[in-house]
């Protein structure tokens, strides 16, 4: 009889965590979208560009980086007790192209990515990707690549149904994560031109480049190291990347240093890159 | 009567452990508990919208984006991320035992 008593209260007890769990349709519904969007990271707001300091601006036509469009960055872990995916849409950054017989020979690059705008599709592990432990978000908001050299690069190929020009190439540069900067070199790169016509226009303003690549990183070589890496996280962090560029500048708004570029000084800097198309 | 009680008890418990396992298999047999995150529905709407621009060939496949649903082995946070195998079938496990133990002597009299 104690045993059926038991049972009743843990049923009870069920139906009232499943009470508390569950919410009434509208308001639950509300909820539960407000609450996705937290658990996606981004509740704060991200740079929309990054200031190009003139000298940099100089050197040939400067291409920005579009953000909050689509996704640009894919971090992928395999480790033996599971497979974990963030993205993040907030990468921002710009390049430099090169000369019009070798646009694909970046003078200079830099990109951001904001350690918070990770979303993993877990609140909690998006939060402790941000502490201390982790990233340390606080210190060191950003991970950061500045291209240094773009070598090995190959032929130009044209694709017949877009008319961008693409090169395989390598890219030089310096990742600077978790406060440690590593220089890199990132074999089997893609650098595509695309000038703007009616078809970009709906999508994106001005003449376009896009920046992919995909690379491993060791969590270790930039100093994070915990009992959980290797386990739940694996030390080879996998990051596949896609980003797309336009002349446009991006919305003015954002604080610029003092030795940026104006844009009236950039106008006549503002060639269409010889896309080879 | 007890006899009777605890059979009871043994079929509650498989009936929402069996189902709680199966669900778990079914979504995947994932760590943690992930619920359809509007943000990720929004990427994958606009994924290629800007880099589908340049052909396939200029740019690495992406995995695409898991958004399903996900019923875990462990919560993934507090409210609906919180339904798992853990939470579910843990109450489950427990009942049993303290059916089945009580009354039973887990340490020898002295003396």
């Amino acid at each position: 009889m104690k045993s059926l008593a038991l049972v009743v209260s843990a049923l009870a007890l069920f139906s009232a965590a499943g009470l508390a769990i569950a919410q009434p349709a509208e308001k639950g519904q509300e909820r539960r979208q407000e609450r996705s969007r937290q658990s996606s990271a981004p509740t704060q707001e991200f740079p929309k560009s990054l200031p190009v300091p003139a000298e940099t601006a100089k050197k040939g036509t400067v291409y920005y980086c579009i953000t909050a469009k689509e996704r640009q960055i894919t971090l992928h872990s395999d480790a033996p007790v599971e497979q974990i995916d963030g993205y993040s849409i907030n990468v921002v950054g710009y390049a430099v192209a090169g000369p019009k017989d070798s646009p694909a020979k970046l003078q200079a690059g830099e990109w951001h990515l904001p350690v918070a705008s990770i979303d993993t599709g877990n609140r909690m592990r998006n939060k402790h990707l941000t502490e201390a432990g982790w990233l340390d978000a606080a210190k060191f908001p950003n991970i950061i690549f500045k291209l240094s050299e773009v070598k090995d690069i190959g032929e130009a190929k044209t694709d017949e149904t877009t008319g961008a020009t693409s090169y395989e190439c390598t890219l030089v540069g310096d990742m600077t994560l978790h406060g440690i900067t590593k220089q890199m070199t990132i074999p089997g790169a893609k650098i595509a031109f695309r000038k703007g016509d009616e078809t970009t226009a709906r999508e994106a303003a001005g003449d376009l480049m896009l920046v992919s690549c995909k690379f491993k990183i060791k969590l270790s070589d930039f100093g994070v190291s915990n009992k959980v890496v290797g386990q739940k996280v694996a030390e080879d962090i996998e990051l596949t990347t896609k980003l797309v560029h336009t002349t446009v500048e991006p919305s003015k708004g954002e604080e610029k240093p003092k030795d940026a570029a104006k844009p009236d000084e950039k106008k006549d800097e503002k060639k269409p890159v010889q896309s080879g198309s | 009567m007890r006899m009777f009680a605890r059979l009871f008890v043994l079929v509650l418990v498989a009936g929402i452990l069996v189902p709680t396992f199966m669900l778990w298999d079914a979504t995947g047999r994932k760590g943690f508990t992930a619920l359809p995150n509007p943000n990720f529905e929004q990427m994958q709407k606009s994924d290629g919208s800007l880099s589908g621009l340049f052909g396939e060939e200029a740019a690495p496949a992406q995995a695409p984006i898991d958004n399903s649903f996900r019923f875990g082995l462990l919560p993934a946070g507090v409210g609906p991320e919180a339904m798992s195998v853990a939470m579910v079938g843990g109450p489950a496990i427990l009942l049993g035992l303290m059916a089945f133990c009580r009354g039973k002597k887990v340490c020898p009299k002295k003396g």
